[in-house]
C-alpha cells in the first residue's frame, strides 16, 4: 500500500453496451501492482472491431513515439482466433478518426515491449483519444475473453529513457542511533545534449530533488526491499544489514541501475 | 512541528515560528519528489455539440478522513497492506484542485499524496484550520510581523509550500481574531502578502479563503459571497463557500463574482455527507447530483468536502465500485439514470501533458511489486529472493545498468557535480 506510487489510470470508463472493456488486475504487472486486462466481456460477438478508450489526452502528435508494454493471453489452441489483430489506437483532433496500431503478435504469455515509428502529423495535431482496438472474427465464447493484458504506455517526442541519464552513487548506511538504518545515495546529472536539456524541461520529466528518476528501488543483495520517492530510504526494522543498492527509475519508466554499497 | 516519523503538522504558532527550511535535511522522505504536471486544456469536440449549460469548470476535492494522517499515507507506504479495504482516490482527471484537511491548526499534505497527484497534474494545498480555544490562541499571533515589517508566518507558510513541494494554503478561520477590534485591512494585507509569497515561491500557487470569517471579525457564514466576506475574496485566488447554502444564495453569489469578473473562482462548497442547507435534503453521497446540478447552472467552481464518504459508510466494502458509480456512473447511460455521477457535471480533463505521457496503471495497492514483468515482491510475505538469472535478465536489458554502477571520479565528473542534490 502506497498513496505515492499510483499512476495515471484511464480516464475514460467502459459502458454497458461496450463489448470490449478494461480492468485492473494485481495478477500480474510490468512495473509496480497492478495492470489492464482487456477483454470481450459480452460473450459472443460477431466479427468486426471493437474499441476500449482508456485516456484523454492532449499530446502533440507530430514526432511522438508510442511504446507499450504488453502480455498476450495464453490461450489453447481452439481459443486462438484466426485473423484477430490486438493494437493501440490513437484519435488526432484535427482528422477525428482513429488510427490503428497493430501490436507484434508472437509467443503468448510473457511480457513483451515495443515502440511504433514516430507518428506523422501536422504540426499543430494532438492526440485526443488512445485506447485499445481489437480485431477479430466472430468470438462463440462466453463472457471474459480476455483479449490483452497492458502493463505501460508511454508517448512522447522524447525517448523513455534519457541517452545518459543521471548517475546514482553507492549507497551509504547509517545508524540513526535508535537501532534502525537510514540508507541515502546520490544522483547527479552528466549529460547535457540538447535531447536531455528538452527531456529536463518538460514539466514532469525532471525533478529538482531526484533529477531524471521518478522513484528509486532499494535492494538488499537480489532483495526488492522497498520504493522510495526521495534519495534516502529507512530501513524497516527486522531486515538485516546487506549489499545495498538503490535502482533509479525514470519517469518514463525505464530502470536505470545504482551503485553498491560503500 | 509534529516530527512524527511519517507526518508533520503543528496546531502550535510557537513551531510554526520556529520551523526552518533545513529542517527537512533530516526527513527528505516527507518532501514531494514530484513536479506538477502540465494539463494542457482538452481539445474542443470538433463534432459534438458544446453542453448546455456548461459543465462545472473546476472542481475542488477536500480530503478529510478521520481527522487526517493515516498510516496508510505513510512516506514509505503501509508494507505489508493492512488487510481489509484501502482508501485511494482514484478518478482524478475530474479534479483540478486537492486539499489536505486534518483538525490541526497547519496540516501539510503527506508527500506520497503530493506525488501522485503532482503526477495527474493537480495542485496540492495545506490547510491553516483556526478554531476552538487553541486556534482563537494562534489566532493571537498570526498578525505578527517581523522586523521589517513583514507578516512573518505568510513568509513561514509560503515558505512551508515551497519546502514541501506543494502549491498553496486553505485558510479557514472558524473563530474570531483575540480583541474587540480586527482592523480588517491588516487581515487583508497578511493574505495579499501570503498570495504574494506563495506566488513567487511556488510557481501557480494558490490561496483559497474559507467562508467563515467576516469583516466584522465574527465568524458568519455566508454560504456564498457577500459583502461581508467579499474583501477576502478579493485578494485570494478563491472562495471554498460554506456548505449550508440555498437556490437564493448561490444565484446571489453568482451575480457578485460576476460583477468581478470571477465566478469560476467561487468554489461552492458540497459536504458529501449532506448535514447543512440544500444538501440536508437528500444531497448526502450520491445525492450530491442535486447540488451539482445547480451549481453547474450558476457556472461557478465546486468543492467537495470529504468525497471519501463512501468509504466510511460502506467500511470500506465493495469501495471500488461504489467510488467508480459516484464519480463516473455504473456503466448506464446517466440521462436515463436517476442518480447522475460527479463526471455528468464537472469537465474533464487531459491526462498526460503536452509532450509526455506516462502510465503502469499502478494503484496504490496490490498483491506484489513487479519489476518490468518479474515478481520481487509478494505481499503478505513481504520479500522474494529473486535468482541471479532473474536480476541478470532484468538489467541486460539497459546497458546503462552495466556502465553506470560506479560514481565516476574524474575531473570532467566532478565538474558536473552540482550540489548535494540535483538542481
Amino acid at each position: 500500500m502506497h498513496i505515492g506510487a499510483q499512476s495515471i489510470l484511464p480516464s475514460k470508463y467502459s459502458r454497458n453496451t461496450d463489448k470490449l472493456k478494461w480492468s485492473f488486475t494485481d495478477e500480474t504487472a510490468y512495473f509496480g501492482g497492478t495492470s489492464l486486462n482487456i477483454s470481450i466481456e459480452t460473450g459472443s460477438v460477431a466479427g468486426g472491431v471493437d474499441f476500449c478508450p482508456l485516456y484523454s489526452t492532449a499530446i502533440t502528435a507530430n514526432g511522438s513515439s508510442i511504446q507499450v508494454a504488453y502480455l498476450l493471453p495464453e490461450r489453447p489452441p481452439t481459443e486462438i482466433l484466426e485473423g484477430e489483430v490486438v493494437g493501440v489506437y490513437y484519435t488526432s483532433d484535427a482528422t477525428q478518426t482513429k488510427t490503428r496500431l497493430p501490436l507484434p503478435q508472437g509467443p503468448r504469455g510473457g511480457w513483451k515491449t515495443t515502440t511504433f515509428l514516430p507518428i506523422a502529423a501536422g504540426p499543430n495535431e494532438r492526440i485526443t483519444e488512445l485506447g485499445i482496438y481489437y480485431k477479430h472474427p466472430a468470438i462463440p465464447t462466453s463472457p471474459g475473453f480476455k483479449v490483452l493484458t497492458l502493463g505501460s504506455l508511454h508517448i512522447s517526442l522524447i525517448p523513455t529513457i534519457p541517452e545518459r541519464p543521471s548517475r546514482i552513487t553507492e549507497v551509504v548506511s547509517f545508524d540513526k542511533g535508535d537501532g534502525s538504518t537510514r540508507l541515502s545515495w546520490k544522483a547527479y546529472k552528466c549529460y547535457f545534449s540538447p535531447a536531455i536539456r528538452k527531456l529536463r524541461s518538460v514539466p514532469g520529466c525532471f525533478s529538482g530533488k531526484t533529477g531524471d528518476f521518478a522513484s528509486f528501488l532499494v535492494w538488499r543483495g537480489k532483495e526488492l526491499v522497498g520504493v522510495s520517492y526521495c534519495l534516502e530510504y529507512d530501513v524497516p526494522t527486522g531486515v538485516a544489514v546487506g549489499d545495498w543498492r538503490a535502482d533509479g527509475v525514470t519517469w518514463g519508466g525505464a530502470i536505470v541501475k545504482g551503485g553498491g554499497v560503500r | 512541528m509534529s516530527n512524527a516519523k511519517d507526518f508533520t503538522y503543528t496546531s502550535k504558532m510557537s513551531e510554526l515560528a520556529d520551523w526552518r527550511p533545513e529542517d527537512i535535511e533530516i526527513q527528505a522522505s516527507k518532501v514531494s519528489n514530484t513536479p506538477l504536471a502540465g494539463r494542457p486544456p482538452l481539445p474542443p469536440p470538433i463534432h459534438l455539440p458544446t453542453a448546455t449549460p456548461p459543465l462545472i469548470p473546476n472542481l475542488l476535492s477536500c480530503h478529510y478522513r478521520k481527522w487526517g494522517y493515516h498510516p496508510d499515507e505513510s512516506v514509505q507506504g503501509q508494507f505489508p497492506a493492512p488487510s481489509g479495504p484501502v482508501y485511494t482516490a482514484a478518478h482524478l482527471h475530474l479534479i483540478d484542485t486537492f486539499i489536505y484537511f486534518s483538525l490541526h491548526l497547519i496540516s501539510i499534505p503527506p508527500s506520497p499524496w503530493i506525488n501522485t497527484l503532482h503526477r495527474n497534474g493537480i495542485r496540492v494545498l495545506g490547510t491553516l484550520y483556526a478554531h476552538g480555544d487553541a486556534g482563537y490562541t494562534a489566532l493571537s499571533r498570526l498578525l505578527d510581523k517581523g522586523s521589517e515589517g513583514e507578516y512573518i508566518f505568510a513568509t513561514q507558510l509560503a515558505l512551508i509550500a515551497e519546502t514541501y513541494g506543494f502549491d498553496g494554503w486553505l485558510i479557514n478561520i472558524q473563530v474570531p481574531f483575540p480583541g474587540e477590534h480586527l482592523v480588517p485591512d491588516e487581515l487583508e494585507a497578511f493574505l495579499k502578502e501570503l498570495r504574494s509569497a506563495v506566488r513567487e515561491l511556488v510557481p501557480g500557487g494558490l490561496v483559497i479563503w474559507f467562508d467563515a470569517l467576516t469583516v466584522f471579525n465574527q465568524v458568519g457564514w455566508q454560504n456564498g459571497l457577500t459583502p461581508l466576506n467579499a474583501p477576502f475574496f478579493k485578494i485570494t485566488d478563491g472562495m471554498f463557500t460554506n456548505f449550508g447554502w440555498w437556490e437564493q444564495d448561490l444565484e446571489g453569489t453568482r451575480s457578485m463574482a460576476n460583477t468581478m469578473n470571477r465566478v469560476p473562482d467561487i468554489y461552492t462548497g458540497v459536504d458529501c455527507f449532506g448535514r447543512f442547507g440544500l444538501g440536508s435534503r437528500d444531497g448526502r453521497g450520491f445525492g450530491v447530483d442535486k447540488v451539482l446540478s445547480l451549481i453547474r447552472e450558476a457556472g461557478t467552481s465546486a468543492a467537495l468536502f470529504a468525497p471519501g464518504w463512501k468509504y466510511e459508510d460502506f467500511s470500506g466494502k465493495d469501495f471500488e465500485s461504489i467510488d467508480r458509480k459516484f464519480w463516473v456512473g455504473d456503466g448506464s447511460n446517466p440521462e436515463s439514470n436517476p442518480v447522475k455521477p460527479i463526471s455528468y457535471f464537472v469537465s474533464e480533463k487531459v491526462c498526460g501533458g503536452p509532450e509526455f505521457f506516462f502510465t503502469n496503471f499502478n494503484r496504490a495497492f496490490g498483491k506484489g511489486w513487479w519489476v518490468n514483468g518479474v515478481v520481487c515482491f509478494p505481499l503478505r510475505t513481504r520479500f522474494l529472493t529473486l535468482s541471479r538469472a532473474d536480476i541478470e535478465c532484468l538489467y541486460n536489458r539497459n546497458p546503462w545498468i552495466h556502465h553506470g554502477c560506479t560514481l565516476a571520479r574524474s575531473q570532467s565528473f566532478r565538474q558536473s557535480i552540482l550540489g548535494t542534490r540535483i538542481n
